[in-house]
């Protein structure tokens, strides 16, 4: 862009208010940073989404500005800016924002382009911190003013109006965590977020309860004004925001000149909140997407897992260990559990009224708006143009501060290479940069589960409105049909009769394509090319079950129901056992994830499993401490020998509830002991109930992982046996059949004297 | 870097998922290794070696199964014979060269004395081993000097020789052999059911009824066929011999020599001698049972199993022995303070200012000031290298500076320098933490078991003084090593952990210290970890003498007496620092107890330091130096004293209290001490005019209805604050009076002391 322009700006783009007391050699560099675009009519000049690092201001022409408003649907003209007039002020709003709304061209038009940068530096370097103050206060009273526009309160609201609120309107910016106001402060002012996120909650037993988001274009605060009442909620920041604040006076002065507005604003938002409330799927998991609605909004690519189908051989974590040359897993199978609507899966084979649950691991998820880059000392992690996040190692000292900065774990500290640097360096999630066939953690699944995603394009609940997206997950390879066939292939091979040596030899073909799956699998250079175009993992396992499917017919053929006493008899038995328990291991593999992720709560690794019913005994005992009599008899009674039954969790998994169900029917069989008490007295029964329920799911979660997790083994070592038996056999029948050798001389035959 | 969350960096660790390729590998390799293993200590053979008939037995494979003849007929004919046993329908003809091979001994001149036979054997259709299948079927007779053997597949049976057995009467030559050949064969075609069939002179009486049923079945369950099922004749043998000799036919007259040896051996003369007995042979004794050799090779099988899991276990442990030891804080747990204070330097030349240390740091000692570390609280750290360990580029070291006193002294193991015997534990020995306190207790009491002398005429082992963290976790270690063991507390259980404010939470997460016994919870309030400790006491039936107050501490031949006495618990566990206190309860009961070692963790704030003030009379009962309950204040005015950690929570505390006002007084001039959530949290309400600090002031009188406090600044002066109780919250110092009694020398101090 800074290619000399062969002519200087249009004078009129430094009419602009905020633009005329910058000098001359500002305008210059400011020109030689910038451009000029001439625009035909009907051209964008940015859409929702672009980066958001520039000002615009309209030499000639004219562009609208259109958004969609809060609480609508379609989008409306905010407002129409014609020559002289400035766009896109929101990006003085957030060192990372994204623009929110779309300005296209109504004429033909020229427009200066004003990198932001270059604008603050120019304009602080001419007159000092005191014009950029000037400068920039212009800027967001222009940006507040069409952030304003797009609210539900102000529409219709006269200008007048709008310039009293703007006049008065301080503007705030606070911090993820921070407190915009607590429970029981004076109410003095009336907010409208700006940008970013904020949830009011209250204090539920010293947890946050969410009680509702509030996000671009909200009001909030206002309700306790008019009768100067405490504030009734707490409202904190989901993440960096930026409020704008009015004074308890001047809104309230505005809210009766224009009093119907006001309650349409409210009526907005209560049905926004209703809305929400009947996204939340029964609440049959505690992470929801709603918990941690700011990681949602913020992801740029975010990891899940698909629960339901993730059979938990760990493939990726390995795989992205292997992708990378220190051997470290960047991705850690563990972290919560969303449920989402899945608007492709309604009536497709993932079922469950269309909702799929999905595990976020810790996997870096390339924010928006990343804590990390900010919190690190060094400057060590940068983000490249397409937003990935990436960190310099040659520059990590191994602090650990983006470790600690990051929300979600989704940075780990692990021990360097080479000694003679600091000793440890942080590693995430580098979205596989340099390796062929992109994320080797995708690439590596064999079920297809796990996928990148962008929340706010793929999630039903985070969608824009009337923007259609393709499902949550990618389209699965289904592996029964080429199964089925291949099974009925063999079983017509078996039917053939093939003489025995074409069988034996087919049979060895097909042992060798069996044993290839595992190291083909595991084998990344090879085949990394082809792992970007399709999902050759799944491909990979698809065609192990065709194949092992139609080997058992040419195996059947081969052996025709012999066990000879010798190395042949005990391949059929190696063979046998491995085809079985591959047979269990594809069953086992298409059912139990699914009754695995029933009862999950959220997802923790196998190895950490063990401990887990230690750790719930842990909190029940410390549940119980303090509670009623009857409390404790009711633990005592009915939640004692309910947490202890040995036949608790295959009882839980055969009845088929999800974790939510279970609890009812618990505390129903409670309700039906106490009679249907209710009160004081039986306080706290809940926590107990959701506890003791908790310790039998991760009880049954433990015998399904195990399950999952230990087929393989027999599988693994019948296989095993079965190659080395195979050589054996092999040998045996191209050296010929043997002459009678002394062990069949010594042996004779098998004599016994009858009287 | 508001409100700033103490976190912890996590770190890279190796999941299963990452280590189970290996495991699985290494279970697979174990898989082979074991089928190996298994093949050779099983001695399986690598491929065939079937049962053969007795005359058959020594000769080679290759004479029959040539290589010329084709090769998957070599490999493949016998593979089936083997798998029929018995000669059935189902089983398919020998393959045409193998019935070619017997030509090869036994000449070409067995055609069979019946036309019909002949031309199916023309055709193929039957050979030698339709009715001889020397691998599943054949049967015969052997007689020998000294007894006959009927033999059938791969086994015989030895029968003593009859009285009318021709090779002892010379009739029949020794080695005379006679093949029987069953009925199943000859079912095929014929139905030996039928009288009029031509084979009905072959047909034992017995069997012809057996046949007749078993066909009477076979009609019934296929309809037209009315052959019998060739299985139920299979173990019948034929009556007739003469399929290759007419009975009229003198053996050898064909030249039995030139026929070769073979049919020279059998030959003879006595051949229809030999039938007779062979026919009276198979019709007295049983069919013999094919050795039919089928085995099931389980063995190797087993071993693959065997040797998966064995492996597979064994990785998968020393995966999780890894992983455990991985997971363990690599600091050293430290068991004794360090001799000297000890503060961190910082140098701000190379220090990042990245937050490592600030967040290690359990006491808030440091904090960034213009982007590097300072130490803002000097006065907190307790010399535990944490954060020494975590800066990145050490810029941070943490150095001895000045000694520390005021603490007695103790050896590396704990035990008193002054007093051999006696050993400390807990906050006595001047190392922080409830941490800390439970594995020093641990490991005072290992150090007891290794020490104590095997006989002691003591009658107890170890008496622990206090039942705090360091006291329970001693007193539990104890009974796990077998030692008896009393504790004597001069309150309740844990009564310095119920002092504690109402949920407080009693956690510490960046203090990475590997702990030792069970009394730890991972993280817990106050009321959890007092019920955990409650339950602990009651289930190990720990012998805790609760109500009992130490006075006195004597050493005597070689072992310690104890002196308490009764005290009412309840009201001391209100008032926990009644110890030489006025209004101490008539002296009640003393006990005596004797052990061979003392522990004493009777900790730092038994005695909480102590204010000079001029008390109205009728107003002690208004200083109190704990807090138990913030609720029993509600609507009072209180006046807190001291701004350290557990000040600032009870102020908080009280705070909380609808109507209760509460009334800083701290000598300091602002906040330099404590936990920085407690002072945000303190600052807040301040600022909310909930709490009043007044700074450089310290009581100096205190009436029934005020406190007075006295100015320390410049602008000192006396001012009067409205109160109905001063809780004096200003630390505490070791009982040193019991100290000084059990013969603890008193370092000496350079302050001058409480």
């Amino acid at each position: 862009m800074s290619a000399a322009h062969p002519s200087p700006w249009p004078e009129v783009v430094w009419d602009a208010p905020m633009l005329r007391a910058l000098d001359a050699r500002a305008r210059t560099e400011i020109e030689a940073a910038g451009r000029v675009r001439r625009l035909r009519a009907g051209e964008v000049l940015f859409a929702p989404g672009d980066p958001a690092d520039a000002l615009h201001v309209v030499a000639s022409g004219a562009v609208t500005l259109s958004g969609v408003r809060r609480g609508e649907v379609e989008a409306a003209i905010i407002r129409r800016a014609r020559e002289g007039d400035v766009l896109g002020e929101e990006a003085t709003v957030a060192a990372f924002s994204t623009r929110q709304l779309e300005a296209r061209c109504e004429a033909d038009a020229i427009v200066a382009e004003l990198p932001l940068v270059v604008l603050k530096r120019a304009a602080t370097r001419a007159g000092g911190a005191e014009l950029m103050a000037k400068v920039e206060r212009a800027l967001r009273r222009a940006a507040a003013l069409d952030l304003l526009r797009t609210t539900s309160f102000t529409r219709g609201l006269p200008e007048a109006d709008l310039e009293v609120l703007l006049d008065a309107a301080r503007h705030l910016h606070v911090a993820r965590g921070e407190h915009v106001y607590r429970a029981g402060d004076v109410a003095a002012e009336a907010f409208f977020v700006a940008d970013g996120l904020v949830q009011a909650q209250s204090d539920d037993e010293g947890k946050p309860r969410v009680e509702a988001y509030l996000g671009r274009g909200d009001l909030f605060g206002d309700e306790e004004l008019a009768e100067r009442e405490s504030r009734a909620v707490a409202v904190v920041a989901g993440g960096p925001t930026w409020l704008v604040a009015v004074p308890r006076d001047v809104f309230v002065l505005v809210a009766r000149r224009n009093a119907g507005r006001l309650d349409a604003a409210r009526r907005l938002r209560s049905e926004s909140a209703a809305a929400l409330e009947r996204l939340r799927p029964g609440g049959q998991t505690t992470a929801h997407v709603f918990r941690d609605l700011y990681r949602m909004r913020i992801a740029r690519s975010l990891l899940v897992i698909d629960q339901d189908s993730c059979i938990r051989c760990g493939h990726c974590a390995w795989s992205c260990a292997d992708a990378h040359e220190d051997g470290v897993s960047r991705l850690v199978r563990r972290g919560d559990k969303i449920v989402v609507r899945d608007g492709a899966s309604a009536d497709g084979p993932s079922g469950g009224g269309g909702t799929a649950p999905l595990l976020v691991p810790n996997s870096c998820q390339h924010c928006k708006n990343p804590s990390c880059m900010i919190d690190c000392p060094t400057g060590a992690i940068g983000r490249d143009a397409r937003g990935e996040v990436f960190i310099r190692e040659d520059l990590c000292t191994g602090c650990g501060s983006c470790a600690k900065a990051c929300p979600w774990e989704n940075i780990q500290m692990a021990p360097r290479r080479d000694e003679a640097a600091y000793p440890a360096v942080a590693v995430k999630c580098d979205l596989c940069k340099g390796v062929d066939g992109g994320p080797a953690c995708v690439a590596s699944c064999p079920t297809q589960a796990i996928t990148r995603i962008d929340p706010s394009a793929a999630l039903v609940e985070l969608r824009v409105p009337g923007k259609s997206a393709p499902p949550v997950l990618p389209e699965r390879v289904a592996a029964w049909p080429l199964t089925l066939g291949a099974g009925l292939a063999g079983i017509g091979i078996a039917a053939l009769r093939l003489d025995r040596w074409s069988s034996g030899v087919l049979a060895g073909a097909l042992v060798l394509l069996l044993v290839g799956y595992a190291l083909g699998k595991r084998a990344r250079r090879p085949l990394a090319k082809l792992r970007g175009r399709a999902p050759l993992s799944r491909w990979l396992y698809v065609g192990h079950l065709a194949v092992g499917a139609f080997a058992c017919g040419v195996f059947a053929s081969h052996v025709a129901g012999r066990v000879p006493p010798n190395a042949a008899g005990a391949l059929t038995l190696a063979i046998a056992l491995a085809a079985i328990t591959g047979a269990i291991g594809a069953a086992i593999n298409a059912f139990a994830p699914r009754a695995l992720s029933r009862i999950e709560r959220k997802s923790v690794l196998p190895e950490e499993l063990a401990a887990r019913p230690k750790e719930i005994d842990e909190r029940l005992f410390a549940a119980l401490s303090g509670k009623s009599e009857l409390v404790k008899t009711l633990f005592v009674k009915a939640l004692g020998p309910y947490r202890r039954s040995a036949l608790g969790p295959a009882a839980l998994l055969l009845s088929r509830r999800t974790l939510r169900e279970e609890e009812r029917a618990v505390r129903a069989r409670l309700d039906a002991l106490t009679g249907g008490k209710k009160g004081d007295a039986l306080a706290g029964l809940d926590e107990l109930v959701r506890l003791v329920v908790e310790h039998r799911a991760v009880r049954a979660q433990r015998v399904v992982t195990a399950t999952l997790r230990g087929w393989l083994v027999p599988h693994l070592a019948a296989t095993a046996a079965a190659i080395v038996l195979t050589v054996l056999h092999v040998v045996a029948v191209t050296t010929g059949p043997p002459a009678i050798g002394p062990s069949a001389a010594a042996r004779g035959p098998r004599t016994e004297v009858r009287p | 870097m508001s409100e700033r969350a103490r976190a912890k960096a996590p770190k890279a660790i190796r999941t299963t998922d990452v280590e189970r390729p290996r495991t699985l590998a290494l279970s697979a390799l174990g898989a082979a290794a074991g089928v190996s293993i298994a093949i050779a200590a099983d001695g399986t053979p690598l491929a065939t070696e079937r049962p053969i008939a007795r005359p058959h037995a020594k000769v080679a494979c290759a004479s029959c199964h040539t290589e010329g003849a084709g090769a998957a007929a070599v490999s493949t004919a016998p593979a089936l014979a083997a798998s029929t046993p018995a000669l059935g329908a189902s089983a398919p003809a020998p393959a045409a060269h193998v019935a070619a091979a017997c030509k090869t001994c036994h000449g070409t001149s067995h055609a069979s004395t019946r036309p019909a036979h002949r031309s199916l054997a023309a055709k193929g259709e039957l050979t030698c081993a339709t009715c001889h299948a020397q691998h599943a079927g054949a049967q015969g007779v052997t007689f020998e000097a000294d007894r006959v053997v009927r033999w059938g597949v791969g086994s015989e049976i030895a029968l003593a020789p009859s009285r009318r057995s021709g090779v002892t009467q010379g009739a029949i030559a020794s080695g005379t052999t006679v093949p029987l050949v069953s009925l199943a064969p000859c079912a095929k075609c014929h139905d030996p059911s039928r009288a009029a069939d031509p084979i009905a002179a072959c047909v034992p009486a017995g069997a012809r009824a057996l046949a007749a049923a078993a066909a009477a079945s076979a009609g019934a369950g296929s309809g037209g066929e009315r052959r019998p099922d060739a299985r139920e004749l299979r173990e019948v043998p034929s009556q007739c011999f003469d399929e290759h000799a007419k009975l009229g036919d003198r053996p050898g007259a064909s030249g039995g020599a030139a026929r070769g040896p073979v049919c020279a051996s059998q030959h003879t003369d006595a051949r229809f001698v030999a039938w007779d007995a062979a026919r009276e042979i198979a019709a007295t004794t049983a069919w013999v049972a094919p050795a039919t050799n089928a085995k099931i090779p389980w063995t190797p099988a087993a071993g693959a199993l065997a040797g998966g899991l064995v492996l597979g276990a064994a990785a998968t442990a020393v995966d999780r022995r890894r992983r455990r030891a991985g997971a363990e804080p690599k600091a050293k747990t430290p068991a004794v303070p360090a001799a000297r204070k000890r503060l961190p330097t910082v140098d701000p030349t190379t220090c990042l200012g990245c937050y490592a240390c600030v967040d290690a740091c359990p006491f808030d000692v440091l904090t960034i000031d213009r982007y590097v570390a300072v130490v803002a609280r000097p006065e907190e750290c307790c010399g535990v290298v944490l954060c020494e360990q975590v800066c990145p580029n050490g810029s941070l070291r943490v150095e001895d500076g000045e000694p520390i006193v005021d603490r007695p002294a103790t050896d590396d193991e704990l035990e008193s320098r002054d007093v051999p015997g006696l050993f400390l534990a807990g906050d006595l020995t001047g190392l922080p933490l409830i941490k800390n306190a439970i594995n020093q207790g641990v490991r005072v009491i290992d150090r007891i078991a290794a020490t104590l002398p095997r006989r002691s005429a003591e009658p107890l082992d170890v008496l622990v003084i206090g039942a705090g963290p360091a006291g329970l976790s001693a007193a539990l270690r104890a009974k796990e090593k077998g030692l008896s063991c009393v504790v004597v507390e001069q309150a309740t259980v844990a009564a310095s952990i119920k002092s504690f404010p109402r949920d407080k939470i009693v956690h510490d997460p960046p203090l990475d210290l590997p702990i030792e016994g069970e009394l730890w919870l991972r993280q817990a309030t106050k009321e959890e970890l007092l019920a955990q400790w409650t339950r602990i006491v009651r289930a190990r039936a720990l012998d805790v003498r609760e109500g009992h107050r130490v006075v006195d501490l004597a050493k005597r031949d070689g072992g310690f007496v104890v002196t308490a006495e009764e005290t009412d618990a309840r009201a001391d566990a209100a008032g926990v620092g009644s110890r030489g206190d006025d209004r101490a309860p008539a002296p009640a009961r003393k006990v005596e107890l004797r052990a061979a070692r003392v522990v004493l963790a009777i900790g730092r704030r038994g005695t909480p330091r102590r204010l000079e003030l001029d008390v109205e009379p009728g107003a002690e009962d208004r200083v109190l130096y704990a807090l138990a309950d913030a609720r029993s204040f509600e609507g009072k005015r209180v006046v807190v004293v001291g701004l350290g950690d557990s000040a600032m929570e009870a102020a908080l505390a009280l705070a909380r209290q609808p109507g209760t006002s509460v009334t800083i007084s701290y000598r300091g001039t602002r906040f330099a001490r404590g936990k920085a959530k407690n002072i945000a949290e303190l600052e807040g309400l301040v600022a909310k005019r909930r709490i009043k600090v007044l700074f450089e002031t310290v009581p100096v009188a205190i009436s029934r209805t005020a406190v007075t406090l006295g100015g320390t600044g410049p602008h000192g002066g006396r001012r009067s604050v409205g109160a109905d109780a001063m809780l004096v919250l200003v630390g505490g110092v070791p009982a040193w009076d019991l100290l000084t009694r059990a013969g603890i020398r008193r370092p000496q101090r350079q302050d001058g002391g409480p």
